[in-house]
């Protein structure tokens, strides 16, 4: 246990200090170099290695790889660096990341630490491609190709739409620089002839669309088939898309714009993952024609001299045609304050952060110095909540946080209306310490901080690689009852999944951590 | 029995017209048919699933009978297509299908049926190629331009017609090229621009660049090598460029919205916008451009809609290192003025200027934009006052069109008519542009003397002193005219063709030979003779 040292305390600390480096030796610095070979094992020459202390990413220098492929960094001061290659292709990755977790080792220098002959192997990135094709056998032009992926998103295991595609004349379609990991392929489109009958849409060619279909060939989410991708892989998944006759909706746009509408049609995909049917830009009213009978959701989004407003809706399309009527209203804005216990001002570069709870997408606004901000528009839903450090992206602990000045039940913000938030935010206290098997420490390992009592919000729970000396450190933890462990199935292990951690807390170490406690610790991997 | 045969008759004459009655209202109802092919017309292979659309008109004036509406159908697999149930009519059909020009097949009677009707659909071509480095590695997300090469009002002009980038594998495809001539420009990365928060956010892969390369490897648009595209060809052009190190241009945004989109560019003369990717913090107003390899950019930063433009820029020169600390100060677009002034031809008395509303259009053309860029434009009110708001900073070409010809152009004693440019500053309205038109035409008529020189002939009246514009016309039997030609000097050329020659280039006319020199006065008419052909 610590205290806060007092003002006269840190005063005659420094001036130790201050007397010490006058006295001692300069300190003593440290190389790291080593040699960047490609997945064959050959030096590989033009790629950019950088290299940045972790604690700050802005002081990065770099140089770039000859024939030989080495790279040497010199003079530096014991601490820990991030280490990353660009190559001449444009991928980027951190040294031993491998699968885009997001996670990566950082390289200790320092007395004992060996990191003058590191080997920095490039791993191959994959691509997925194929051909799309109508029941005759013709390439489908412009046929929208969505790529979904299957990872651990802020520790919990979701399918999300990555990227998408439009194929080309060919019918062709590429996805590369993919990480290895499990895909899901969903095309969709309609057929070239319809675009060309707007103006007769009672003609039975123009209600024909294809159905999205999923890679193999279903329409059912539930019968997708995984694609799973290797490192390197060039894997070729070809679909063909089965016009038929299709609904038409007429969707009516009214409300507080006069600007036209960006209107989405989606629908629930593989794992409940949200996967577009269609998208229009609308005036006032349009009719989408060849809409395969489904139940989709409408969300239109428009912005007239800066004011955004929002509409939902979810409709039934059956085979003949449906109406919906979307009404925009101006969206919910959020403001309010961030305020830190024991600091005057916030600190520099901190955001505030809310999560989708739906859909997983996060937005980010750096807060004023003054821990003030605003967002003049959200769309309706419920979100976590989070304030963190932007360089480094780690959440700081939340205290207290009220909403339009009563106490929040939780951090999950059901967003329907304007709102004030106060959010009393924390540094809390840090948790670091060394990962070992049988008294070795594991470089790379994923340890876990989950707080004792099982929480639905992905913040509450924290993961960190541990870096080339088997270290780990947590800092800006909430206070409160925390249980830490190790895995190493880093690409598998949902760390912020209550019913995926629990049975690993079993075995896991306890902590309590308390405002401006630094803690250390040693975990066991099994 | 006499009068059961009587009534026999009486039946058959009854039902006669009931049997006819039917089959007359059956015709026009739609009895009759159109069948036939769809096929390509440089293979003659028949084109399945054509969409094939038609149009029909009736006898008649009423406009609820006269135009006929026809179901759309598409050809079957062997391009043949069959439509049923045809008024007697005139009809028209159109065939359409990806890859091919739309073509049509006009004037087809009915009454009776008509079959055996081909449509020939022209397919296009396409130019796929790959993007290597000098080590002959494939470079990825390289912006590949298409620009379609063509002589326009007499200059060539290079409008970007397609945009694609390659894969990971440095390959490209542009499809659906209509026949022509077009150039291939690696511009250099992709480029977009990303908005992040905190303090920074760097961009992979952004230590090497290269020099935009044109087909087949020139850095010069006028030294590029065009792709003669004819119908249904697929061309191969692979591009090879040379990486070097790329810099960063850093600084700051001011007077921006941090509330909405900027985006950040480089522009490059010759080039255009430079492929160079972008980040930028809204709430700092902090950004980077990446990619840029030495040389001369206009960096600039827009936000907003076209006509309700905010924007700033500057200029920038990259060496061999980052350039650090520009300041992009944000303003917004601004109005420009300009009044115009008609001379008409009196007669009897003198000339008096007249404000004008009709006829005359003024464009201004960004000069330090991407390639052949919208203009901004504006036309006068009934006083003659021409108002083209959200105007945003930068060098503007301007144009008159007009009824009558352009006399004089001024801005603030700039002569726009002579090369002069419009320079509006950030938030400051430039002075009103004084425009004087006048119509007192001259005319020239004209004769080929030369037997030898082929059917189809222009006659060109290029100016001397460059103030009118050339003046083309038709040659019919041997003879031309115009009756609209500007007072002035000019010199007269014949030419077989106005899409081979910049016309309008002094470069390219001070180079032709076989031309006659003449002068055109107001309200008077020249005759002249052209003798042979310019060479």
């Amino acid at each position: 246990m610590t205290s806060r040292p007092s003002a006269l305390a840190v005063l005659a600390a420094l001036a130790f200090a201050w007397s010490g480096r006058c006295q001692d030796a300069p300190p003593r610095t440290y190389t790291v170099g080593g040699v960047v070979v490609n997945p064959g094992g050959a030096p590989a020459k033009r790629v950019r290695v950088s290299i940045a202390p972790v604690e700050n990413p802005a002081r990065e220098i770099g140089i770039t790889t000859g024939e030989d492929g080495r790279f040497r960094f010199a003079d530096l001061r014991a601490g820990k660096y991030a280490l990353r290659a660009d190559t001449p292709a444009g991928v980027r990755q951190a040294f031993l990341g491998t699968s885009g977790t997001g996670f990566g080792v950082a390289i200790v220098a320092g007395d004992g630490q060996r990191t003058e002959d590191l080997i920095f192997r490039l791993v191959p990135r994959a691509a997925i491609h194929g051909k799309i094709v109508d029941q005759g056998g013709d390439p489908v032009e412009q046929a929208s190709v969505q790529l979904f992926r299957s990872s651990i998103l802020a520790g919990r295991r979701r399918v999300h739409l990555y990227s998408y595609a439009y194929s080309d004349d060919r019918g062709e379609y590429r996805f590369a620089g993919l990480p290895p990991g499990t895909w899901y392929l969903l095309a969709s489109g309609r057929p070239w002839y319809t675009e060309r009958l707007e103006t007769q849409p009672a003609s039975p060619l123009a209600r024909m669309g294809y159905p999205s279909t999923f890679y193999p060939g279903t329409r059912d989410p539930r019968g997708a088939a995984p694609l799973r991708l290797q490192a390197g892989q060039d894997l070729a998944a070809d679909l063909t898309l089965v016009a038929m006759p299709g609904g038409n909706l007429e969707i009516v746009i009214s409300g507080e714009s006069s600007e036209p509408a960006y209107v989405q049609v989606t629908f629930e995909g593989v794992a409940g993952a949200r996967s577009f049917e269609r998208s229009e830009t609308i005036q006032s009213e349009a009719q989408l024609g060849g809409l395969p009978p489904g139940r989709y959701k409408v969300q239109a989004t428009a912005t007239d001299a800066g004011r955004w407003s929002f509409a939902e809706e979810t409709v039934q399309v059956g085979a003949g045609d449906s109406k919906l009527e979307l009404n925009l209203t101006k969206a919910p804005a959020i403001s309010g304050v961030v305020t830190f216990d024991g600091l005057s001002a916030v600190p520099p570069g901190t955001v505030i952060i809310l999560r989708d709870e739906e859909t997983g997408t996060t937005g980010g606004l750096e807060v004023s110095g003054d821990g003030q901000f605003h967002i003049e528009a959200i769309p309706r839903g419920s979100y976590h909540l989070a304030i963190a450090d932007a360089s480094s992206m780690r959440p700081f602990g939340i205290r207290r946080l009220l909403i339009d000045g009563a106490p929040a039940k939780s951090q999950l913000l059901e967003i329907s209306k304007s709102a004030r938030l106060d959010v009393s935010a924390t540094r809390g206290g840090s948790v670091s310490g060394y990962a070992f098997r049988k008294d070795a420490p594991v470089a790379g390992a994923l340890v876990v901080l989950a707080p004792r009592t099982d929480s639905t919000n992905p913040f509450d729970y924290e993961a960190f690689q541990t870096d080339s000396d088997g270290s780990f450190e947590f800092h800006n933890v909430a206070p409160g009852d925390y249980v830490a462990f190790a895995v190493e199935d880093l690409d598998d292990f949902e760390y912020a999944n209550p019913e995926a951690v629990r049975p690993r807390m079993k075995s896991g170490q306890p902590v309590r951590v308390e405002n401006g406690q630094d803690q250390k610790i040693r975990l066991e991997l099994e | 029995m006499r009068s059961s045969r009587v009534r026999i008759c009486v039946f058959v004459a009854a039902i006669l017209p009931l049997l006819l009655l039917p089959c007359t209202a059956q015709e026009s109802a739609g009895d009759f048919s159109i069948s036939g092919t769809v096929v390509n017309s440089v293979t003659g292979e028949p084109v399945r699933q054509a969409l094939i659309t038609i149009n029909g008109e009736a006898a008649g004036t009423d406009p609820q009978s006269r135009f006929l509406e026809v179901e759309p159908v598409l050809a079957d697999s062997s391009g043949t297509f069959h439509i049923r149930g045809l008024r007697a009519a005139t009809y028209s059909l159109q065939a359409e299908k990806p890859g091919f020009s739309t073509d049509s097949e006009g004037g087809l009677k009915l009454g009776p049926s008509r079959e055996g009707v081909v449509i020939r659909l022209t397919p296009l071509g396409s130019i796929s190629g790959r993007v290597l480095d000098a080590d002959g590695e494939p470079v990825a997300n390289v912006a590949i331009r298409a620009f379609r090469s063509r002589i326009r009002s007499g200059r060539r002009e290079l409008s970007q017609s397609n945009s694609v980038n390659t894969d990971d594998l440095g390959r490209y495809h542009l499809w659906n090229l209509e026949p022509g001539a077009y150039c291939i420009l690696a511009a250099g990365r992709s480029a977009e621009t990303r908005a992040y928060v905190g303090q920074g956010q760097s961009v992979a892969g952004s230590h090497e660049g290269f020099e935009p390369v044109y087909y087949p490897g020139t850095g010069q648009k006028v030294s590029a090598t065009p792709i003669k595209m004819v119908p249904g060809a697929a061309f191969e052009a692979d591009l090879q460029v040379v990486m070097q190190p790329a810099f960063r241009v850093r600084g700051v945004l001011r007077g921006h919205d941090p509330t909405r989109a900027v985006t950040i560019q480089a522009f490059r003369a010759g080039v255009g916008i430079s492929a160079a990717r972008a980040t930028v913090n809204p709430a700092s107003g902090r950004f980077e451009i990446h990619d840029l390899v030495p040389g001369t950019y206009v960096i600039r930063a827009t936000q907003g809609e076209r006509g309700a433009q905010a924007r700033a820029q500057r200029e920038v020169r990259i060496g061999g290192a980052d350039v650090d600390a520009v300041t992009l100060d944000m303003a917004s677009g601004v109005d420009v003025k300009a009044v115009v002034q008609s001379h008409e031809p009196q007669t009897g008395s003198q000339q008096e200027p007249q404000r004008r509303r009709s006829f005359t259009f003024v464009h201004l053309y960004e000069v330090d934009a991407e390639d052949a860029p919208k203009p901004f434009v504006g036309s006068p009110d009934e006083r003659g006052n021409i108002l083209i708001s959200g105007v945003p900073p930068g060098r503007y070409r301007l144009e008159v069109k007009s009824d009558g010809y352009a006399a004089s152009v001024l801005a603030g004693g700039q002569d726009l008519l002579r090369g002069g440019l419009l320079v509006v500053a950030p938030g400051v309205a430039p002075p009103t542009i004084e425009i004087v038109t006048r119509s007192d035409f001259g005319a020239v008529t004209g004769t080929v003397a030369d037997e030898n020189a082929g059917p189809d002939l222009w006659a060109l009246l290029a100016p001397v002193g460059a103030v009118a514009t050339p003046v083309t016309m038709d040659v019919q039997n041997g003879k031309f005219e115009s009756k609209r030609v500007a007072p002035g000097d000019y010199r007269a050329y014949l030419l077989n063709s106005l899409d081979t020659i910049e016309y309008a280039n002094p470069d390219v006319l001070s180079a032709l030979r076989g031309g006659e020199s003449l002068r055109v006065a107001a309200g008077e008419s020249v005759e002249i003779v052209l003798k042979e052909l310019a060479q």
